[in-house]
């Protein structure tokens, strides 16, 4: 058995991301173990709680959300980069005096200090570019 | 902590390209922070982030090049540029940005190998 971290750079709507959820699924499905979802640049918009895509397509953050909840996995959206996007947690959007939080229950904002960790502490580090 | 990991990281991309050359700087630094063993290179149209005149003012994005003399003070020694793509960029000649290796595509190949971990930009 072995432990990947993943690293996603690229929004919903993208081959990128798709591809990254179905091999977390993968991951899983296979007896393997997630370390860490880490969401970073772009990536960060998986997260996103506000988005309504049209009936026909598919909700990839709705998708990652009930992946990282039914398997209690660990996701954090790079700050920075969240912040820089406008992805904010109800702390943040206090802070900035913003109407509303939109990060989706079961992600986390953090650091990049956490792709890191997550890049020397798993067995794998596999990265999903745009 | 577990020991040191190599970390090679590569960026492929020219200046203004996008902000991926930008992200490999700021986990290069954090992997530095973390005390890693860090290696950069330089390769394809990557290698003009190394031109001493790179200005992106106007542009809305950073100057990453600006930003690369700092390495030392990081401790990141190691910095890799391929070879072949520094001799067709004529950049040697206006001097470069930051001290760099050049390497032949047999020794990128070599530190990919070497690496435990790589993150290609």
């Amino acid at each position: 058995m072995q432990s990947f971290t993943l690293v996603i750079y690229a929004a919903p709507g993208t081959q990128s991301s798709s591809t990254a959820l179905n091999f977390a699924r993968a991951v899983l499905d296979s007896g393997n173990s997630i370390y860490r979802l880490f969401f970073f640049q772009d990536g960060v918009f998986n997260a996103c709680s506000f988005n309504i895509p049209p009936q026909d397509e598919e909700n990839l953050p709705a998708a990652w959300q009930q992946l990282i909840q039914e398997n209690k996995l660990d996701a954090v959206v790079c700050v920075a980069s969240a912040l820089k996007r406008g992805i904010v947690n109800a702390d943040e959007a206090d802070r900035y005096e913003l109407p509303a939080g939109n990060l989706r229950q079961g992600f986390e904002i953090s650091g990049l200090g956490q792709l890191i960790d997550g890049a020397i502490n798993a067995d794998r580090l596999i990265n999903f570019l745009p | 902590m577990k020991a040191a990991r190599k970390i090679l990281i590569i960026i492929r991309q020219a200046p203004l390209s996008s902000e991926l050359p930008a992200a490999a700087l700021d986990i290069m630094l954090t992997a530095a922070a973390f005390e890693q063993d860090v290696t950069l290179l330089f390769s394809g149209d990557g290698v003009y982030h190394l031109g001493s005149d790179q200005n992106t003012r106007g542009t809305g994005m950073k100057n990453i090049s600006q930003a690369l003399p700092v390495l030392e003070l990081y401790d990141i020694k190691k910095i890799l540029v391929d070879e072949q793509a520094l001799t067709k960029s004529r950049l040697q000649n206006q001097g470069l940005i930051i001290k760099s290796v050049p390497v032949s595509l047999a020794e990128i190949a070599r530190a990919c190998e070497d690496a435990d971990l790589v993150f290609n930009f």
